[in-house]
């Protein structure tokens, strides 16, 4: 039982959690080159999933991918550790009597450990969308066609696409060259169809999937003429609601902990004040 | 405490030798044997061999493709245009390089049936021969294909750089490669791109046979240019009426550049093949640069570097135009590439001259000042 007790204060040593930052710097730091020299051997793990990447990818580039390993390791722990830390000290404010009848005043000293479990609960979503999570990539899809999901009653109909030409003078090289894009789509099975318009960093989505623009064509009005299409991901992530959740209650917590830092600073001022 | 201390002071220790760096250029020193592995990814392609009958590899674009032995049942969990027959007896191929690398695996005269340029732009005689017997079609420019004459062609799979004939190509029930890459083809994944081609015919010696070749010439380019007494400064690119287009540092001329103890002025440069930078900056390399590989082809323009100069006003203030060399591909460079090691010989040559006396360009020439005057 003693032992029990000793592995779980170790684990919830604050003193771990700076060594593991450390630790995850120079870590990271070895990433970065690795991923600036072999960026070939990490893409694919964005559309195989975690554990088919680590069976191919991973296991038979063992010197440039250790780092991502060790990564995983030391966020393992980090998410012990700050469950522990956190599970600690929100235990002892439960335990804490002086709470009683200022609920208000209990939630807010609760919200940097609301953010605590919000980052974890992020850091679960990414693994489970890490673990489980269903890429299809390279869906050309072309003006006034349809193309079915995979495993799927879904189709996905390009309606229109809007490409927008540089037509201004101040940069000559961008003179007609596509600045922005935007995809009208219809997703639609028996029971429903869904409308939306899909551009970069603005995918559509339609629970359990989500679409992204990859690619277009064509991209300039001179230059090679090119077929009008768009290449889009689609993605089947489980772990999307997970992610998007614990960001939501980090945000509740960050609220609260900005409202306890407002409170602490008026009750400063009106101290310093009367004093 | 101490005992966090210990920890941390072992993880720092693995963590170090975990990532110890690998030899430069290790994965180019030997291929291997095509029972050897079960992965191997080459650049963005890949290929895993599941089982005997059974090999799944993944394509340029990063799409899933498995090929099976004729005549053997495909695995569950795959569409019908993921599944290809193994080896492959009809292709249509778009790229002069994915057909340089067929005729390196000894199947060009037996597969090829298909092309998107007409018989007067080859320099290849299988695909010349093949065209004029009727064998292998042109299937009309690369935005304009002719579908209906693809069909008849009934090819069993076909290699392309253009995604948008996918839908199209689906409905034929025609399984496709992208054979092209969203980064440049490093030096490594050029040599070993027949090693991804190689299953879909069955033909894995002619390919290790093929990368063997080319290493050793590669082997010999990086022994020679040790002894070389300069850096000469590089740059492959051109300026066009309104774009700049330059080889990345990522792509294999730049990687080739940097091997034969030369300066490649694009070296920062990261991306595709043929990539777009601002005009200022490939100016700005002009300046020092000693040697300049153009796109132009003579056909296009590149006959010497005053004719090369009219094209571009801007281009003449470049450093190699006025007192370096330019050097232009001659037809048949684009469509060598069985020939990789003869290619990179070329440049080595073009590079460090003194290490290479007496030695006769093949894929490229040298630009003279002027053009000869024309005879009255």
């Amino acid at each position: 039982m003693n032992k029990l007790k000793d592995i779980w204060s170790l684990l919830g040593n604050t003193n771990l959690m700076f060594g593991l930052i450390v630790l995850m710097i120079l870590d990271l730091t070895v990433g970065y080159f690795m991923l600036k020299s072999h960026p070939h051997l990490f893409y694919p793990i964005n559309d195989m999933g975690f554990l088919k990447w680590s069976a191919t990818y991973g296991k038979n580039n063992l010197y440039e991918t250790a780092w991502l390993y060790l990564l995983i390791f030391f966020l393992a722990i980090l998410f012990v550790n700050t469950f522990i830390c956190t599970t600690q000290r929100v235990t002892i404010l439960f335990r804490n009597k002086s709470f009683s009848g200022h609920k208000f005043r209990f939630i807010i000293k609760l919200s940097p450990h609301i953010m605590h479990y919000a980052l974890l609960i992020m850091l679960l979503g990414y693994l489970v969308s890490y673990l489980s999570s269903e890429t299809c990539l390279s869906n050309i899809l072309l003006p006034e066609k349809s193309i079915r999901i995979p495993d799927s009653l879904y189709e996905i109909h390009l309606n229109s696409l809007h490409i927008d030409y540089y037509q201004g003078e101040r940069l000559q090289y961008m003179q007609d060259r596509a600045i922005d894009v935007q995809a009208d789509l219809t997703i639609q099975n028996k029971e429903k169809i869904i409308t939306g318009r899909l551009g970069f960093n603005k995918p559509v989505w339609f629970f359990p999937y989500s679409i992204h623009l990859k690619d277009f064509a064509p991209k300039s009005k001179s230059g090679m003429n090119r077929r009008t299409y768009i290449n889009v991901i689609i993605k089947k992530d489980p772990g999307a609601k997970y992610y998007f959740s614990g960001m939501i209650l980090f945000t509740f917590g960050l609220l609260l902990y900005s409202l306890h830092w407002l409170m602490e600073r008026n009750k400063i001022t009106k101290d310093s004040l009367l004093t | 405490m101490k005992k966090i201390n210990h920890l941390m002071i072992g993880l720092i220790i693995i963590l170090a030798l975990f990532n110890g760096c690998k030899p430069e250029n290790a994965e180019l020193a030997k291929e291997k044997d095509a029972g050897d592995f079960t992965f191997m990814s080459i650049g963005s392609f890949s290929v895993e061999r599941i089982a005997d009958n059974w090999t799944e590899v993944r394509d340029g674009a990063g799409r899933t493709l498995v090929l099976i032995p004729r005549g053997t049942k495909a695995p569950d969990g795959y569409a019908p245009n993921q599944i290809v027959h193994v080896p492959v007896k009809r292709v249509v191929a778009y790229g002069y390089f994915d057909i340089a690398i067929l005729k390196v695996l000894g199947v060009i005269e037996d597969v090829l049936v298909g092309v998107t340029a007409k018989m007067n732009d080859w320099t290849v005689p299988e695909v010349i021969k093949g065209i004029k017997q009727g064998k292998i079609a042109y299937l009309g420019d690369y935005n304009a294909i002719d579908f209906e004459r693809l069909k008849i062609q009934e090819p069993e799979l076909v290699l392309t750089w253009d995604p948008s004939i996918i839908p199209m190509l689906d409905k034929m029930g025609v399984p496709c490669v992208i054979t092209s890459t969203p980064v440049a083809m490093c030096l490594s994944a050029r040599m070993r791109f027949v090693s991804f081609l190689a299953p879909f015919f069955n033909r894995e010696k002619e390919g290790k046979a093929y990368f063997n070749r080319v290493s050793q010439s590669l082997d010999q380019i990086r022994k020679k240019a040790s002894n070389a007494d300069h850096e000469p400064k590089v740059m492959w690119g051109d300026i066009y009426e309104k774009r700049v287009l330059v080889e990345p540092g990522n792509a294999w001329v730049g990687e080739l550049v940097g091997l034969a103890q030369s300066d490649y002025m694009f070296d920062d440069v990261f991306g595709k093949s043929c990539i777009e930078i601002s005009l200022e900056r490939f100016l700005y390399s002009g300046e020092d640069a000693d040697i300049l590989f153009t796109y132009r082809t003579q056909k296009t323009g590149a006959t010497s570097k005053a004719a090369l100069a009219r094209t571009n006003a801007m281009l003449a203030g470049v450093k190699p135009l006025k007192d370096g060399k330019v050097y232009s591909p001659l037809p048949n460079y684009a469509q060598s590439g069985d020939k990789l090691d003869e290619i990179l010989m070329d440049i080595a040559a073009i590079l460090h001259p003194e290490c290479y006396p007496g030695h006769h360009l093949r894929y490229f020439i040298e630009l003279p000042d002027k053009d000869p005057e024309k005879a009255v």
